[in-house]
């Protein structure tokens, strides 16, 4: 889980010190990366579009306000690279980017082979109801759950109301409940040994 | 959550919605987990919804996707390359090859600079049978009233004398141009270097020009005491003798630099950044599009692609123009870049396999050796890159 954001000195920033530039490539790189391959495949068109973020974040700083959250701000801007080069490279239409774009978050493969083996049929049920959501519920789901973004964020990123994000995480996680079976849940919390915390 | 009431309409929905219990669910404290059972110990009935929400949280997985460190370095560098920042230090390889080759070509050192006898040296690869090529590889000087001096039918020492146009052969490679006595009007159109040689040669007002490996420079009008205009493609040396009235122009794709006096490179490839690295002087690069800009000696103005905008750095001039010294030079480059230097020698285009070699590679070669020993150089000095010729290309690859 990602929740990580940092807080850099955005003067010394502003003003040309590298250093500061270094350690937010090192902070934010693999994460935006990970964030990037659930759009495509195309490893290289997110790396472009990595390369495309640093290189403007830099060039612009002078230009830049001091964003209340630098890990809003990049994902954001990252997002919009990524949809700029996935524009140029045909993979969908822009007209109405909203349902047309890949995201192709799923369970880790490793997670449903181990899952699969130890026959937790609950864990292969949740693979396929990830499946059973649109991009746009994925996208949320991962920002939600994998880099633990608030709401607010969500809405601020994925360009919607924060009211439209609440909607969109309800049908999501709705989905995957009755994929699941909402009344086998407690069979399975044997499995995950929750209450060792909550019988305390 | 004030009241009883209000806990109970609590639903999974909203606890998913809650950064407080998401951050719970994921990285626990101590704090935070005397909080969370404090809840549940006085609202009991929130038990079932608080484990189901858990439980969500806990098992939604993804697939991580994680680049390797080297390619994480290596679009570090492209970053910094492209917005023009300090280059960070690179690792270097031991070129042991290239330690044994200096010993076998009983090459000399002088204060770091290796110098050789170049010795007979065209490609000997069988890669330049397409036509293009083979126009392009002897090299030769194209004039205005249609006629073809070919560098290979020149013999060191020779005067051609062609209308007013006077083009003496001083020694391999080096022409000197010069206007003299004669009946008709005719001048230079356009002169080409020979792949896998440099050509060297001096204008009429003795201003001098070195042209890499393939490349062309076309004379616009005639090269006079009123007018000092050409173009270029692939990559020249300007030596540029002073003359306050008559501004020396070179054009390159839709950018062109103007100077008075002074000492430059440019690059025009089609397939690598365009460049002007300025050595001595004060250069004025116009591109079309934004204010033109003037540059310092040791500053390179660089076009990152095609239309983007130029951004100036701090370059090393020796190494921007070694090739001018018939050396490849390598200082902690790419795979790219050491192969753009190698294929724009030897004429010979290249190809990637991915996983791209990402090692980087720091040496100076001779120009002299042929293609083959070139990639077996490459190859043995510990970088991760493997080559193999097919289809007339060089492909490269890790070999894996």
């Amino acid at each position: 889980m990602h929740q990580l954001d940092i807080r850099i000195d955005w003067k010394a920033f502003v003003a040309g010190d590298e250093r500061i530039f270094d350690h937010v490539y090192n902070t934010f790189f693999d994460v935006l990366y990970n964030y990037g391959c659930k759009y495509t495949s195309n490893r290289e068109l997110v790396e472009d579009a990595v390369q495309d973020l640093f290189v403007r974040f830099w060039k612009n700083r002078a230009s830049l306000n001091e964003p209340p959250s630098l890990k809003n701000y990049l994902f954001k801007a990252f997002r919009n690279h990524m949809n700029d080069r996935l524009k140029a490279d045909g993979r969908y239409i822009a007209a109405d980017f909203g349902e047309q774009h890949m995201f192709e978050a799923v369970p880790s493969p490793e997670a449903v082979r181990v899952a699969a083996e130890r026959v937790e049929a609950k864990q292969v049920k949740l693979a396929e109801a990830m499946t059973k959501l649109t991009d746009r519920q994925r996208e949320a789901i991962f920002l939600r759950f994998y880099e633990g973004f608030s709401y607010p964020d969500i809405a601020e990123l994925m360009g919607i109301t924060v009211k439209a994000t609440y909607k969109l995480m309800a049908r999501s996680i709705d989905t995957i409940r009755d994929s699941l079976g909402r009344n086998s849940i407690d069979v399975f919390l044997i499995l995950v040994k929750m209450g060792t915390v909550l019988k305390n | 959550m004030e009241t009883d009431n209000e806990f109970r309409r609590i639903t999974v929905h909203d606890l998913i919605a809650n950064d407080a219990f998401l951050h719970w669910v994921q990285q626990p404290t101590e704090e935070l987990d005397a909080y969370w059972k404090g809840e549940l110990a006085k609202h009991p009935q929130l038990e079932s919804t608080v484990r189901e929400a858990r439980w969500l949280i806990q098992q939604m997985r993804f697939s991580e996707d994680k680049p390797t460190a080297e390619r994480k370095q290596v679009i570090f560098d492209r970053i910094k390359e492209e917005a023009g920042m300090e280059k960070p230090p690179k690792k270097t390889i031991p070129i042991r090859r290239w330690l044994q080759m200096v010993a076998v070509l009983s090459l000399v050192t002088i204060t770091g600079v290796w110098m050789y006898t170049r010795y007979a040296g065209k490609p000997t690869n069988g890669l330049t049978d397409s036509p293009q090529k083979a126009a392009l590889l002897e090299g030769g000087v194209f004039l205005s009233n249609g006629k073809t001096l070919s560098l290979a039918d020149l013999k060191p020492g020779t005067r051609v004398e062609e209308g007013n146009v006077h083009i003496s052969l001083i020694e391999a490679n080096h022409l000197v141009y010069q206007y003299g006595e004669g009946t008709s009007e005719v001048q230079i159109d356009s002169v080409v270097s020979p792949i896998g040689a440099l050509l060297h040669m001096e204008l009429p007002d003795g201003s001098k020009v070195w042209l890499n490996s393939g490349s062309t420079m076309r004379l616009m009008g005639r090269y006079n005491d009123a007018e000092r205009r050409m173009d270029i493609d692939g990559q020249g040396y300007f030596d540029v003798v002073s003359n306050t009235d008559v501004p020396f122009c070179v054009s390159f794709g839709k950018g062109e630099v103007t100077v008075l006096g002074t000492q430059f490179d440019i690059a025009n490839y089609p397939n690598a950044p365009k460049t002007v690295t300025l050595l001595e002087g004060r250069v004025q690069v116009d591109h079309g599009v934004s204010q033109p800009l003037v540059i310092r000696p040791g500053q390179q103005l660089r076009y990152p692609a095609e239309g983007a905008e130029p951004i100036v750095s701090e370059v090393d001039v020796a190494h921007v123009i070694a090739w001018k010294n018939d050396v490849f030079s390598f200082q902690g480059d790419r795979i790219e870049a050491v192969m753009h230097q190698v294929g724009t020698w030897y004429g010979v285009d290249v190809v990637y396999e991915h996983p791209r070699p990402v090692q980087l590679i720091t040496g100076t070669i001779p120009h002299g050796v042929t293609l083959d020993e070139m990639l077996a150089i490459l190859e043995d000095i510990g970088s991760d890159a493997h080559f193999r010729i097919d289809g007339g290309r060089i492909v490269v690859s890790t070999g894996n």
